[in-house]
C-alpha cells in the first residue's frame, strides 16, 4: 500500500519553514489500514520478543535521485530486528521525534506472520512527486 | 493549472524533507507562452522584463504555519502579497521559483494570462499544497 501522510503538514513545515528532525520508525500489530486522518492513538506498537523502536537520522538518508516516471525517492539502510516471540505484524509508522507527532504510516502488502527465530528487516523509502 | 514541481524540484524538496533544512528561493515571472511540466528547465522559461519589476525572495521564516483541509491536504501561504505595479505593458503567464544554488524547484502558469498595462498592479500570493499520494 502506499505510504500514507496524516500529517501533511508537518511536512510542509519541514519543507518550507523549519527544518525536519530525526524520526521514529515502530512496527504495529493492529489489523489496521492508515489513511490520510490516522492519528496516533490508532497503532497498537509491536512488543514481540526483540522489538524495539527504531531512530532514523537525518543525515543517515540517501540523496534523493529521480525515476524515469518523474517520482523522486530517498532510502534509509535496512532495518532488523530478530524474533524471540511470535507476532503478527501489519505495517509501520514514523514519528517525529521533536514533537512526537505521526508522520507517515504504511500498511505491508501482506501481513508478516513473525515466529520465534526470524529476522525481519525493513527498508524505508519516501517518494515525493508533483501532483498531476 | 496546478503547480508543478519539477523532477529536479523533487530531488530538492525530498532532500529538504528528510535530509536538511531548505533554502530561501526567489520567485520569478515568466512572460514566454509556456505550460510548466515535470521536466521542465530553467532555460523554459522566460524571466519577466516590463517597467517596474523584480524577482523576489520567499524567505522561509516569513511561510505561514501549514494547515490541513477536510480532505487531508496540507496547504502553506507565502504571508506577504507579491506585489508588482507595472510600469509598461507586459503579458505574464506565470511564475518559477528557483532555489539558492540557481536550480529550478517549481513553477505554475496563470489560469489565465495576465496582460498588465503600464500602472497595472499584480498581486501574487504563493501557495504550496502537499498530500499523501492516493
Amino acid at each position: 500500500m502506499a505510504i500514507k501522510t496524516p500529517n501533511a503538514d508537518l511536512l510542509l513545515a519541514y519543507l518550507l519553514t523549519g527544518t525536519s528532525g530525526n524520526l521514529y520508525l515502530n512496527l504495529f500489530k493492529n489489523d489496521f489500514i492508515p489513511s490520510d486522518t490516522s492519528l496516533l492513538a490508532n497503532f497498537v506498537t509491536a512488543d514481540f520478543g526483540g522489538y524495539n523502536q527504531k531512530t532514523l537520522v537525518k543525515s543517515s538518508w540517501s540523496s534523493p535521485t529521480t525515476d524515469a516516471t518523474g517520482r523522486a525517492s530517498t532510502t534509509y539502510s535496512g532495518l532488523t530486528w530478530t524474533v524471540s516471540t511470535d507476532q503478527t505484524i501489519y505495517g509501520l509508522f514514523y514519528i517525529d521525534q521533536a514533537s512526537g507527532e505521526l508522520v507517515f504510516a504504511e500498511r505491508f502488502s501482506a501481513p508478516r506472520h513473525l515466529l520465534d527465530g526470524d529476522t525481519l528487516t525493513i527498508f524505508p523509502k519516501v517518494t515525493l512527486r508533483s501532483q498531476d | 493549472m496546478p503547480l508543478k514541481v519539477t523532477n529536479a524540484g523533487e530531488i530538492i524538496l525530498l532532500g529538504w524533507l528528510m535530509k536538511t533544512s531548505g533554502t530561501n528561493l526567489t520567485l520569478s515571472l515568466f512572460k514566454n507562452d509556456y505550460t510548466p511540466v515535470d521536466n521542465s528547465l530553467i532555460s523554459n522559461f522566460t524571466e519577466s522584463t516590463f517597467g517596474g519589476y523584480s524577482n523576489r525572495s520567499l524567505v522561509r521564516a516569513t511561510w505561514n504555519t501549514p494547515t490541513t483541509d477536510a480532505a487531508g491536504k496540507a496547504s502553506i501561504a507565502y504571508a506577504t502579497d507579491l506585489v508588482w505595479t507595472a510600469t509598461s505593458n507586459e503579458t505574464v503567464y506565470g511564475y518559477y521559483c528557483v532555489d539558492t544554488s540557481g536550480a529550478l524547484v517549481f513553477a505554475e502558469r496563470f489560469a489565465a494570462p495576465r496582460a498588465l498595462v503600464d500602472g497595472d498592479t499584480l498581486t501574487l500570493k504563493p501557495v504550496f499544497t502537499l498530500r499523501s499520494e492516493a
